[in-house]
């Protein structure tokens, strides 16, 4: 324990300025989450009967619209809900940002500095020099991140208040468990950087791009994972009469549920030689009049919905594969670390 | 020179940089344990690079190396268990205090003797709350020394700690690591291209230049076994200019004079560039 | 001399510069690619949407898409071009004289220099003016590659993302690195003060330049300049007659049987509807407002930086 709290005090010191401008970044953004929800919740509450029948962040009024005299509070609380969503968009930005501050140093400067040269004679094992090194940082980092994680949760539930979040896409990877994993991916990530450029300003560069590169090809090697969880829905549930949106599902795409019950895109569909440029009240699509006539549909048009019941399913994929990234980011670290030069 | 049970060893260890710039060319060098050795030459001799490469800092592109004959790029660990090491203008962290960096230390070798180092920096009037960055260039130096004895390692190697001391500062780091070394009976190894500051403290002198040993013996054999001519000689090692511009000429034997350390290692090194040839290549 | 001190600059800066000026003149590239494209699409594009959509050949489905890809592109490059001045700004001044502190390069430069004005000028005004000079183009890159997709003149509705204010941004947001940097003596931390202060003076500048508009807001007809919607920061009614206006509210309240007419283009009998807006012929009035305040926050900056660097301890 002293042991820790030693590499804990000795690392803060090594690190204070970079340490105390992101717990400030950290409190600060927290702290705005926070001031916004509670606010949106007593506007909210002053004033229901302005806010009736309006999906939350679309305006989308019912027959009657609201009242004229919510005008003006309906300008304000769009106005603090568009601010509110940016602190979110903060929040999902933040483990990234994590990574690039406090990652990327780490040992870049110990190398740059001279320093482990020091270190790294004294040390047995560089191995161990690294997870000793990285471990206090990484740790407030992931402690911080999950401040934010909270305070973004809040925020969300105060703008969603009708909805499920446990089962619910509503900005997702912006709240909640993947803040936190993401940075220990991007953490990581910027260590490994950092171990190999060996120089402090050079490593932040290179590490916003490779962490950029990374997450989005993660990103989209997930997407198409995650596909195969979506459920086939068409778009009218019967004749002139659109199938109700699932709010708290994913939308993956849009296309055509064929008659053999295969999905397409329209894009693969004339890609494929067909014409689907007719479309009834039911939504039945046709290549022609004629076949619109005679009734002989090539499909009906359907959405792929992820449903809201697979969030947590899909948070905990997003989140393992953030955090595998991670530790292989740092098995190579380690690697590096015992092979390379301290100067 | 041959001995036993060398605590530092070489065998045909050469060193090459990118660029084809070869540091070391086939070194064979064998260190007895005990005693201050001074490794002399000037600079890109090859002097840090020798030190390095025992240390694990730099990997030997032909030729091998020992320490307490472990290997330390196949056994890093047990070779880092035998040696203190200061680094050439050592790096302290800036942020840390005098204290930190022996919480450090203590931190990465739990072996490491806090109270021993702590008693060193005392007895130097450095104070231990005070910030690296604001220590003296000789402070800083003694600090490192101190880590490095702190470690109460066997081998010392300490890469030119007196480059940037005053001559008081050299005294006084020359003193502390003599008076180590005697009383823990380790080994060290001390580079340097001030050949009068290690004459007084070192028992042995090894002399590199471009790459290779040109000389290594005991001091007082060293010098016993030289003299200056002022012309030539059968028996001259090589020539080199004087202070006073004369042309004078080591002699291994008899001369007209003995010669200083000095005069030996500038007759080494001379003949060591009249004599450089380029490594085969690999 | 000249070359001497470019190539010894580029050798201390050749990280930052090759990602900064040089992904700039990147950047600026691509935008002048894709709005050629765009260009060189747009008479077989509007041919296409003329047809019928029932009938579209593969040849325009093909066009159609490849538009959308321009103008997918074309919205992140600039995007990515309206943050590069403050990016460039962080990134290239922050690190310049801290880093010569941290790694106590100083010493040696302010010894050798007889003055450290001269110094400080050395150091940073041929990266300075490079940053300049690559933000001008890439303004000018964002302008061509905006007119050619827009069919109006560019006004509020991009501002900040094209024409010299991209440089004017560069330049202060640089030049407070610098000066941030010289105080801090300390690259990364720097760096993080000059980021957060950026963030901070972004902000700062969007609220202010937002009140001004909100003060220097006019009433117009509804529909005029209907593409600048999001400049519009009241509506109401504006009697024809005396020129009074009002808000909804009290025009419920007067005429409680014209909510049709209200909620038309038209508005009651005798009223016209209005919008407060920013006219844009203002845009260039409030571009040139907003240059002045960074070019005299530049100087200012510099300033600060000249006298601290004559006092302040070199390591």
């Amino acid at each position: 324990m002293t042991g820790a709290l030693t590499w804990a005090r000795l690392s803060y010191r090594q690190q204070k300025w970079e340490l105390l401008l992101v717990v400030i970044g950290v409190v600060g953004l927290t702290a705005g989450m926070v001031w916004f929800a509670t606010t949106l919740t007593a506007l909210r509450e002053a004033s229901p009967e302005c806010l009736a029948g309006l999906s939350p962040g679309f305006a989308s009024p019912a027959e009657e619209g609201p009242p004229a005299a919510c005008q003006a509070f309906l300008t304000e609380y769009y106005g603090l809900e568009n601010w509110a969503s940016n602190l979110t968009t903060l929040a999902w930005v933040a483990p990234f940002g994590m990574g690039v501050v406090l990652g990327a140093p780490l040992v870049a400067r110990e190398i740059d500095g001279g320093t482990a040269q020091l270190a790294w004679s004294l040390s047995r094992s560089r191995v161990g020099w690294l997870l000793r090194r990285i471990a206090f940082v990484t740790l407030l980092g992931l402690g911080l991140l999950a401040i934010i994680a909270v305070g973004s949760e809040l925020l969300t539930a105060a703008i969603f208040p009708d909805r499920t979040l446990g089962e619910d896409f509503v900005w997702f990877g912006r709240r909640g468990v993947p803040i936190v994993a993401r940075g220990v991916g991007a953490i990581l990530l910027g260590v490994l950087v950092g171990a190999v450029i060996g120089r402090v300003l050079p490593a932040v560069l290179v590490s916003i791009l490779v962490i950029g590169l990374a997450f989005t090809g993660m990103s989209l090697a997930l997407d198409q994972v995650n596909r195969a969880e979506a459920t086939l829905r068409p778009m009218y549930a019967g004749p002139g009469v659109p199938q109700q949106f699932d709010v708290a599902g994913m939308q993956v795409d849009f296309g055509i549920e064929r008659t053999d019950g295969q999905f397409m895109t329209y894009t693969e569909a004339f890609e494929r030689g067909l014409n689907p440029n007719f479309t009834d009240e039911n939504g039945q699509v046709f290549e022609s009049e004629e076949d619109l006539r005679s009734g002989d549909p090539i499909g009906r048009d359907a959405m792929l919905v992820i449903p809201g019941e697979k969030y947590p399913l899909l948070v905990l994929r997003d989140s393992a594969v953030a955090v595998a990234v991670g530790l292989l980011a740092l098995a190579l670290s380690a690697a590096v670390v015992v092979r390379r030069r301290p100067a | 020179m041959t001995v036993a049970d060398p605590i530092l060893e070489t065998r045909e260890l050469a060193k090459r940089y990118r660029r084809g710039v070869w540091a070391l060319q086939g070194i064979d060098l064998e260190i007895p344990s005990g005693g201050i050795t001074a490794l002399v030459g000037p600079n890109a001799a090859g002097k840090s690079t020798l030190i390095k490469t025992w240390v694990g800092f730099e990997r030997p592109t032909r030729g091998s190396v020992r320490v307490a004959g472990i290997d330390p790029w196949k056994d890093r660990s047990a070779a880092l268990a035998h040696l203190g090491y200061v680094p050439q203008s050592p790096a302290l962290y800036d942020g840390l205090s005098v204290e930190d960096h022996l919480d450090l230390a203590r931190q990465l070798r739990p072996s490491f003797d806090r109270d021993y180092a702590r008693s060193r920096l005392a007895q130097l009037d450095i104070p231990a709350d005070r910030g690296a960055r604001d220590l003296s260039g000789g402070q800083q130096a003694q600090v490192a020394l101190a880590i490095a004895l702190g470690t109460r390692a066997p081998i010392l190697l300490l890469d030119e700690p007196l480059a940037s001391l005053d001559p008081l500062a050299r005294r006084e780091f020359l003193h502390v690591l003599t008076d180590a070394v005697r009383s823990d009976g380790a080994t060290a190894l001390l580079s340097s291209h001030i050949v009068t500051d290690v004459e007084q403290a070192c028992d042995r002198l090894v002399v590199l230049g471009v790459g290779k040993v040109l000389l290594h013996d005991t001091v007082a054999d060293a010098m016993s076994a030289h003299s200056i001519s002022s012309s030539e000689h059968p028996g001259a090692v090589a020539s080199f200019g004087a202070p006073d511009g004369s042309r004078i000429w080591l002699v291994r034997g008899t001369g007209e004079r003995p010669a200083t350390l000095d005069e030996v290692v500038l007759g080494y090194l001379a003949s060591g560039r009249s004599t450089a040839t380029p490594a085969a290549a690999a | 001399m000249m070359s001497t001190q470019l190539r010894l600059l580029w050798r201390m800066h050749r990280w930052e510069a090759t990602f900064f000026i040089g992904g700039a003149l990147l950047l600026s590239v691509a935008l002048g690619i894709v709005a050629w494209q765009i260009a060189a699409s747009r008479d077989t594009m509007l041919a296409c949407y003329e047809q019928p959509f029932e009938t579209l050949s593969a040849e325009c489905r093909s066009a159609i898409d490849w538009g959308n890809t321009l103008a997918g592109a074309q919205g992140i490059l600039v995007a990515v071009t309206t943050v590069t001045p403050f990016a460039a700004g962080v990134f290239l001044g922050a690190p310049l004289l801290s880093r010569e502190i941290e790694h106590r390069t100083a010493p040696m430069a302010w010894s050798l220099s007889p003055s450290r004005a001269a110094w400080l000028v050395w150091r940073t005004g041929p990266l300075l003016l490079a940053l300049v000079m690559v933000l001008l183009v890439l303004g000018q890159a964002s302008a061509f590659a905006l007119e050619t997709v827009e069919e109006a003149d560019l006004g509020f509705r991009h501002y900040g993302m094209f024409g010299p204010i991209l440089a004017a941004r560069g330049l202060a947001i640089f030049g407070l690195g610098v000066l941030v940097g010289l105080v801090v003596g300390r690259v990364l931390p720097a760096l993080l003060v000059t980021a957060l202060a950026t963030v901070a003076i972004v902000g700062g500048m969007s609220i202010g330049r937002d009140l001004l508009m909100r003060e220097e807001a006019v009433w117009r007809p509804n529909g005029e300049q209907s593409e600048i919607v999001h400049m519009v920061f009241d509506s109401g009614f504006r009697s024809d007659a005396t020129g009074e206006v009002i808000s909804w509210d009290e025009a419920y309240n007067r005429f409680p049987d014209s909510f049709d007419e209200m909620t038309g283009e038209g508005g009651p009998p005798g009223m016209t509807s209005v919008w407060k807006i920013v006219p844009p012929e203002a845009f260039n009035l409030y571009v040139a407002r907003e240059i002045a305040v960074l070019v005299v926050a530049s100087l200012a900056a510099a300033t600060v930086a000249l006298a601290f660097v004559q006092r302040r301890r070199p390591t």
